[in-house]
């Protein structure tokens, strides 16, 4: 499982080192009357895990998280997650680049899309009403609203939502739509008041 | 100075005076007013002219329904807003509006002719005029009918307003706050059980309360009014109701979807709901119908309903001479007492027998001719006519959803069922009349549907019996009561001039049909969308064909039920926010070298990098020329890129694309087609071996998503049992490109830690490795005809890799090019693109590529290739043109015919033209183009006609490959 690369080759200055660039040049205006914040949240690791034949989703589920996962659920904690909203795959998350050993005999499941998507974070009081008037799904329907994950169209763009608190929502949005969605959240704001 | 006000009473704050403008004049009127009232309070009637015959017209109503006062009004950026009922329109500070479809002032208005030639614009009448001489058509009768026609104009400036599109969610929608909605949502609400039952409640006024602002009646032992503030106090504790007002519910869809407009006054001026709902209850009222007699469209004659919403809501006198023409009794009796209260004279009331033959009056009703049982007439003075020919359920949202209204002979309107599907109706919109029923029913019709919804999740909950509905015990009009015959244009349809005798036209002409009547004569189709005609047009009809009113029906129902902006439908996606917009992981340095973009279905890409003063031509041109001869770079980063893996990647490819791919080593890629089902070319791509069981596709940018869903589609529902995973990997990977003689040294110098010569890294290959400390995937594949490299990092590092690019690049003349660049190299070398060669219409064969198709395996589209129309000859195939005097332009777009071209002259088209450029390489034009048997005609010479440029140049057909035949420069 090939890591991030985290080592340089011929390293002679500062000056060469890698620098990962974020997806978006978005700041929120902390001077917005809503007090709703939307932030890139810093370097991640996503890997998308798909079912095969020889092996399953749950079996990935309880052998790297010791419990079983349904369709539609989300396990971990912090900033380990793993995500199973599409039937046949899941979406993990961390915060190192390199998977517990446990995940080996699962490799050929994994592969590594943290560049692909983007995550960020929409924080505020009134950010789980916010997300409910502009995502076409109901986030305050009680299977969801135990599940805390959800893959949805905010506005028009397709997103996949996970929470632990509702004034907290972390949104993962395909990299080259990020921009534009940040743009989208400021033009939002406007209205929103 | 208000002379129509009525010195107290009323629900409109006289502590707070608005000034409006109406026609350039400056009015006063009230907080809590509407236009129409507050125009009727300054003893102002006449409001517009009608749309054909440019009859003065007043206000009719006091709601939706209203046919005649449309206004423009002036929204709080200046600009006009046209088809706005004065009805419907708050008065707030500093309103402005005009009269509209008058010139030059509705009081003198020079359309007012028309009606002297009224006999010649009755139904139809453009089906059967503007047809002589014919020459004048486009001289004189088109420019006067664009001129006259149409209600209103449009601002053509920008669009001002802030608009924005939320959804909400709800177990129980309610619209209509009157007494049935009133008293549903607090039937709902009241139990304990209920509390985790969300509710909405929507009301299009901007005020809850429906007719219990205006009718003198009583509900609960109380009055109406005292009743609605009770109800609202109560409402207003509960936390699982939510209430908006200013909200029309505009539109019923599939699956309890509700589309409605808020009009607010905040940081947004009006909201689009989308709502969803477990069940609807519709408490919208009803409409009451006018009657229809000889010029009954006189400013001074109202609906009785809106002569006592006037006098109570806005303490309003509309005449001080009133006449009452009802067929109802109860209306009849509320109606007297209201015009009482207001201290109005009521001259006297039609008796059941006697018809109105005419009314009198310039610009507003001064008196009205009546004749009696026995025949004897009378004229009558008065300024005020109040009529009611009994109410119609405003069912519309009901039927929007197909569910069918039934024309009920003893009320003489269109009745809705109790319930269909998951809507319920309730009050008035289900035929009750008295305020008291109105709102028992609300409350039991709440009670069945929050049964419902509970039985969705607790299956023994019993559902209370639908109750029918209260019998009516008041006299209910016939027909001979609702239309009164006598000289004079009786108007069935008062928005768009319908007539009874435009009716009777119509179905002499057999357009006998309720929706062939409607078109024809347009009944119906004005803004008001006929709810004070259609079923009075239905009554006619039935008359006029002997037809039971039930057999004629109605016709369809479509939302919006009152009209909506475009602008507050679109909602807050609007100029660069319309659609999402991909940008590229380069898309940031781009724009720090100047980069000019352009969109291109969903990204937006470079397009050419343009030097200081530098033309676009310019700057193509240069950067053409630098590819060619040192070396450039170009953003790949938009291709669709798919892993796969499992033990069955290999399969699973050879069953997609048309190619042989046994052969296929890891470390090497292959250019792939794909095909369709019909054998028709989908995509092209390359397919590259990274590992055992381990591949990576790119497809074109404009089908990475089609493809992306069809190879999903293919491993989940054709072929499940295959051992395939599949990953979208094309947002991880940014994809630079670089391409020229150069390409290899620039390679070099980025510090590879593989070996980057031609025998170790031969062309149509990938290496795995790192870029000075940058992972990387680097593929030998070239799409300009130059030796090329694309080199693939994941995105957050793709401004690291262009940086070193650039720097490394310097000595080597490193030029960024765009897409405008790399189409004009693709053309010169006849590389493919899709929407140009690949235009769902061509095979691999016709575009000289039916050498890759294999002849060994079955594959999607293999079966379908092989039938006659995609084997015969006469196929359009691609081919390579050239001018033959080696100077003209060929025309883009051009056909391909035997001779020249002459306007006026018809010529048969051999082929067509799908890529044409002048060539900074070559020097000259060329072009590519899918010729008939093309490849059976190099050497021809035939000619290049565009009709749309008026242009014919000579060309010769050859190869469709300009640059490097052999390819030795693609291979370095």
């Amino acid at each position: 499982m090939p890591a991030v690369s985290s080592t340089l080759m011929g390293v002679e200055s500062v000056a060469d080192l890698v620098y990962r660039q974020a997806a978006t040049s978005h700041t929120t205006s902390r001077t917005s009357k809503s007090g709703l914040t939307l932030d890139e949240i810093e370097t991640r690791y996503l890997w998308s895990i798909q079912a095969s034949r020889k092996h399953d989703l749950r079996a990935f589920a309880r052998t790297v998280f010791g419990e079983a996962l349904e369709f539609g659920e989300m396990l971990g904690a912090d900033s380990t997650r793993l995500l199973h909203l599409w039937p046949h795959k899941a979406l993990l998350l961390c915060a190192q680049p390199e998977l517990p050993d446990s995940s080996r005999p699962f490799s050929s499941m994994l592969t590594d899309v943290s560049h692909g998507l983007c995550e960020l974070g929409l924080g505020g009081e009134q950010a789980f009403e916010f997300l409910a008037c502009y995502s076409s799904a109901n986030p305050v329907q009680t299977r969801i609203h135990e599940t805390r994950n959800l893959r949805c169209l905010f506005g028009q763009y397709q997103v996949t939502l996970w929470w632990d608190q509702r004034d907290d929502i972390r949104i993962l949005i395909d990299r080259s739509y990020a921009q534009s969605f940040c743009d989208y959240f400021e033009h939002l704001l406007q209205r929103w008041g | 100075m208000q002379k129509r006000r009525l010195a107290s009473g009323g629900i409109i704050d006289r502590d707070e005076k608005l000034y409006f403008g109406f026609n350039g004049r400056q009015y006063e009127g009230y907080a809590g007013d509407s236009l129409a009232s507050a125009l009727l309070a300054n003893d102002l009637s006449l409001i517009a002219r009608s749309i054909r015959y440019h009859r003065p017209r007043g206000i009719l109503s006091a709601g939706l329904e209203e046919p005649n006062a449309l206004v423009n009004c002036a929204d709080q950026h200046g600009v006009f807003v046209p088809n706005l009922k004065a009805t419907e329109v708050k008065l707030t500070q500093g309103l402005e509006a005009r009269s509209q479809n008058c010139w030059p002032d509705v009081t003198l208005d020079i359309g007012a002719l028309l009606q002297r030639v009224s006999a010649l614009l009755s139904a139809g009448f453009y089906y059967k005029t503007f047809m002589w001489p014919q020459q004048w058509w486009h001289r004189v009768y088109e420019k006067l009918i664009r001129r006259a026609a149409g209600q209103g104009r449009v601002s053509t400036g920008t669009d001002l307003k802030r608009y924005d599109r939320r959804n909400a969610h709800c177990d129980l929608l309610i619209i209509g706050s009157g007494p049935a909605g009133l008293g549903a949502a607090l039937a709902a609400v009241a139990p304990a059980t209920n509390a985790e039952i969300s509710i909405m409640l929507l009301e299009q006024d901007h005020v809850a309360g429906g007719s219990t602002l205006w009718e003198r009646c009583e509900i609960d032992a109380m009055p109406a009014r005292q009743w609605r503030e009770q109800a609202l106090a109560s409402l207003a504790q509960k936390p699982n109701i939510r209430i908006m007002c200013g909200t029309l519910a505009f539109g019923q869809y599939d699956h309890g979807q509700v589309r409605a407009i808020q009009r607010v006054a905040a940081s947004v001026d009006s909201i689009s709901w989308q709502i969803r709902a477990k069940r609807l209850l519709l408490a919208t009222g009803a409409t009451e119908n006018p009657l229809v007699f000889p010029t009954n469209d006189r400013p001074g004659i109202m609906l009785a309903s809106a002569v006592r919403h006037y006098i109570h809501r806005y303490a309003v006198v509309p005449g001080r001479r009133a006449l009452l023409a009802i067929t109802d009794a109860d209306e009849a009796g509320l109606t007297h007492e209201a015009l009482e209260s207001a201290g109005i004279e009521i001259v006297a009331t039609l008796q059941p027998g006697e018809h109105i033959v005419a009314t009198y009056g310039l610009q507003h009703l001064s008196a009205v001719g009546v004749i009696n049982k026995s025949g004897q007439g009378r004229r009558i003075r008065c300024d005020l006519l109040c009529v009611s020919a009994g109410w119609n359920p405003n069912a519309q949202l009901l039927a929007q959803l197909g569910a069918q209204l039934d024309f009920e002979p003893s009320t003489g309107s269109l009745l809705p069922p109790a319930q269909a599907g998951i809507t319920l109706t309730s009050g008035a919109c289900r035929g009750l009349s008295a305020m008291q029923d109105c709102m028992l029913d609300g409350r039991l019709q709440a009670q069945q549907a929050i049964a419902q919804i509970k039985q969705q999740t607790v299956a023994d909950i019993e559902l209370p019996e639908i109750v029918r509905c209260a019998s009516v015990t008041s006299s209910k009009p016939v027909l001979s009561d609702v239309f009164h015959d006598g000289r004079g244009q009786a108007f069935v349809d008062l928005q768009n001039d319908v007539t009874r005798a435009d009716l009777e036209q119509a179905v002499s002409e057999g357009y006998d049909h309720v929706e062939l009547a409607k078109r024809y004569t347009t009944t119906g189709m004005g803004t008001d969308q006929g709810k004070t005609s259609w079923v009075n047009a239905i009554r006619e009809m039935t008359r006029i064909t002997g037809q039971e009113s039930s057999m004629l029906g109605h016709t369809t129902f479509r939302p919006p039920c009152s009209p909506v902006s475009i602008g507050a439908l679109v909602g807050a996606d609007v100029n660069r926010h319309m659609a999402p917009l991909r940008q590229t992981p380069f898309h940031r340095d781009f724009a720090d070298s100047a980069c000019v973009f352009q969109t291109s279905g969903d990204w937006l890409y470079s397009r050419y990098f343009p030097l200081a003063d530098e033309s676009m031509e310019q700057a193509i041109r240069r950067e053409v020329l630098a590819v060619r001869s040192t070396v450039g770079c170009v953003d790949m980063s938009t291709l669709g890129k798919i892993d796969i893996k499992g033990g069955d990647a290999l399969e699973f490819l050879t069953r997609i694309y048309c190619n042989n791919l046994d052969g296929l080593e890891q470390g090497r890629l292959r250019y792939a087609l794909m095909l369709r089902e019909d054998g028709i070319l989908f995509d092209d791509g390359t397919v590259s071996q990274l590992g055992p069981q381990h591949y990576l596709v790119t497809t074109t940018t404009a089908n990475s998503a089609a493809v992306w869903r069809s190879m999903n589609k293919l491993a989940q529902l054709r072929w499940p049992s295959l051992d395939v995973q599949l990953t979208s990997v094309s947002d991880h990977w940014a994809s630079l490109a670089i391409a020229g003689p150069k390409a290899r040294a620039l390679l070099a110098a980025l510090n590879p830690d593989f070996d980057v010569e031609r025998e170790h890294f031969p062309y149509a290959s990938v290496r795995q490795g790192s870029l000075g400390g940058i992972d990387c995937r680097v593929f030998s594949v070239s799409f300009s005809g130059e030796l090329s490299y694309e080199i693939n990092v994941p995105a957050g590092f793709a401004s690291a890799l262009y940086q070193r690019v650039l720097e490394g690049g310097v000595e080597f003349g490193i030029t960024p090019y765009g897409l405008e660049a790399l189409d004009v190299l693709r053309i010169e070398k006849g590389h493919l693109s899709v929407g140009s060669e690949i235009d769902g219409r061509t095979t691999p064969a016709d575009l000289g590529l039916g050498k890759l198709v294999s002849t060994r395996k079955a594959f999607i589209g293999s079966s379908l290739l092989q039938r006659p129309a995609l084997q015969q000859a006469g196929r359009l195939q691609l081919v390579g043109l050239t001018a033959t005097d080696g100077q003209s332009q060929i025309p883009p777009a051009a056909h391909i015919c035997e001779q020249t071209w002459q306007p006026g002259q018809s010529l048969r088209s051999q082929g067509k033209m799908s890529a044409a450029v002048s060539s900074p390489t070559l020097g000259y034009s060329i072009a590519l183009a899918l010729l008939e048997n093309g490849q059976q005609r190099w050497g021809e010479k035939l000619w290049a006609v565009s009709p749309l440029t008026r242009q014919s140049v000579e060309v010769v057909v050859g190869a469709s490959c300009f640059i490097d035949p052999d390819g030795s420069r693609v291979r370095g």
